[in-house]
């Protein structure tokens, strides 16, 4: 019933609260029926740990720091509140409790990044450097080859990955060989006719790592995405044949 | 009070938040506080009289505790309660933390007839009133609805640590009672 309740983790967990609402408004519940149930959910320790198990691996799709323990507070919030609806007869508790339970999957699964003043102050400096390097070599280009630009011209513009982007950073940080080996991808693409007719048809989240990543090149530290681009990479067909190579062939 | 009677209280509140209540037998309390079922049923009529004890003598110095915080610490009445999940955390992180008796015991006597499910469920509900007559100071509102949520994050928490220790359960209920706190002041 849970499972099926909708289709974001987040509302799949806090639908419990409204399930057990429901349930514990039905007119044909009568109390000592509520009564044994409510302390079958306590007592039952098979229902107990599949319910725990169900609400973690929620949890886990919800992004939360730790799934196990978020899935044990629900749990325990929900049927403290379920037995405050039943003794002290407080028809609002579960609808409080689902707000509460709203605020602490909110807490646990904001993504925080602590970084330390000296990083941070050498990623600013990273930043700057390659910003001015960035401005000189345009310049370089700009004055002496300006046709070059504009024969170059690709279908899919990456641009230049412009190091890894801090926006995006996740608690999980990215294998190195991975983003790597991405950064090289997308600097091969950058030297070719690259085109993904069926990125029209990606799932949104799918598409905007393709452009944000694929076609931007703002390379993000979240491994599961830097997977979802290296295969879309794959999927991606470039031709390589300089232009001008190319128009003589014919 | 009796020095034999406070080492017996004093290595129950251990055992029980350590073993679990049930789980932990008279002749276990006796052995580990080095004296005997004699003296241990002299000062205690029963097992069930020391349960009681052990929960209001525990209940009793968290409260003291919190109290102590609250007031010497903030002066206005809603830092109160902004407060309230610093000390809490500050509490459970501390290395006496043990477990909350009342959290405990209602987990292990469901029975609604029972004394000891009885005293647990008075206790729960005194801490939310404390939480409620903070909440007022601060003029919130729905007192009444702040005081249960609040109460559910600092019990699930608790239940959480008293699982595993150095959960973290706290930081985050902590959080999340900042969020609930932030919005009940605002309406």
């Amino acid at each position: 019933m849970l499972e099926k309740s909708s289709q974001k983790p987040h509302a799949r967990l806090l639908k419990l609260f409204d399930i057990l609402e429901d349930w514990l408004d039905a007119p044909n519940m009568v109390a000592p029926i509520i009564n044994v149930q409510i302390n079958t959910v306590n007592t039952s320790q098979t229902n107990t740990h599949l319910l725990q198990d169900f609400l973690a691996l929620e949890a886990a799709k919800a992004g939360a720091a730790m799934p196990e323990i978020l899935a044990n507070q629900l749990y325990f919030m929900a049927v403290a509140a379920a037995q405050e609806k039943l003794h002290a007869n407080n028809h609002k508790s579960l609808s409080l409790a689902k707000t509460a339970a709203s605020a602490l999957i909110a807490a646990q699964t904001k993504k925080e990044f602590h970084i330390k003043k000296s990083f941070a102050y050498a990623i600013a400096a990273s930043f700057f450097a390659v910003i001015i390097g960035a401005g000189a070599l345009f310049m370089f280009n700009t004055e002496t080859n300006p046709k070059r630009v504009a024969l170059s011209q690709p279908v899919i513009q990456t641009a230049a990955p412009m190091g890894v982007s801090a926006l995006n950073t996740s608690p999980e940080s990215a294998n190195p060989e991975q983003t790597a080996a991405l950064v090289a991808q997308l600097e091969l693409m950058r030297h070719g006719n690259c085109q993904l007719i069926e990125a029209i048809q990606l799932p949104d989240s799918q598409k905007a790592i393709y452009i944000n990543m694929v076609v931007n090149g703002h390379v993000s530290t979240d491994p599961h995405e830097q997977i979802i681009a290296l295969d879309l990479i794959k999927r991606t067909r470039c031709n390589y044949t300089p232009m001008l190579m190319a128009n003589s062939k014919g | 009070m009796s020095v034999l009677r406070e080492k017996i209280l004093t290595t129950a509140t251990n055992l029980f938040q350590t073993q679990g209540i049930n789980s932990t037998g008279v002749d276990n309390i006796v052995a580990v506080a080095g004296t005997t079922k004699m003296t241990l049923y002299k000062y205690f009529r029963t097992k069930e009289a020391l349960i009681l004890e052990v929960l209001q003598t525990s209940q009793q110095a968290f409260e003291n505790w919190l109290n102590d915080k609250l007031n010497s610490n903030s002066k206005k009445p809603a830092d109160k309660i902004q407060q309230l999940f610093d000390y809490i955390e500050e509490w459970v992180n501390s290395p006496e933390f043990i477990g909350v008796g009342f959290i405990k015991a209602s987990a292990e006597f469901p029975n609604e007839e029972n004394p000891i499910h009885q005293l647990s469920s008075k206790q729960s509900r005194e801490f939310r009133q404390l939480i409620g007559k903070l909440a007022n100071e601060a003029n919130i509102k729905d007192t009444d609805g702040l005081a249960l949520q609040l109460s559910l994050l600092f019990e699930g928490a608790v239940q959480a640590e008293q699982m595993k220790r150095g959960s973290g359960a706290i930081k985050y209920a902590k959080k999340a009672a900042k969020i609930l706190i932030d919005g009940a002041i605002r309406n």
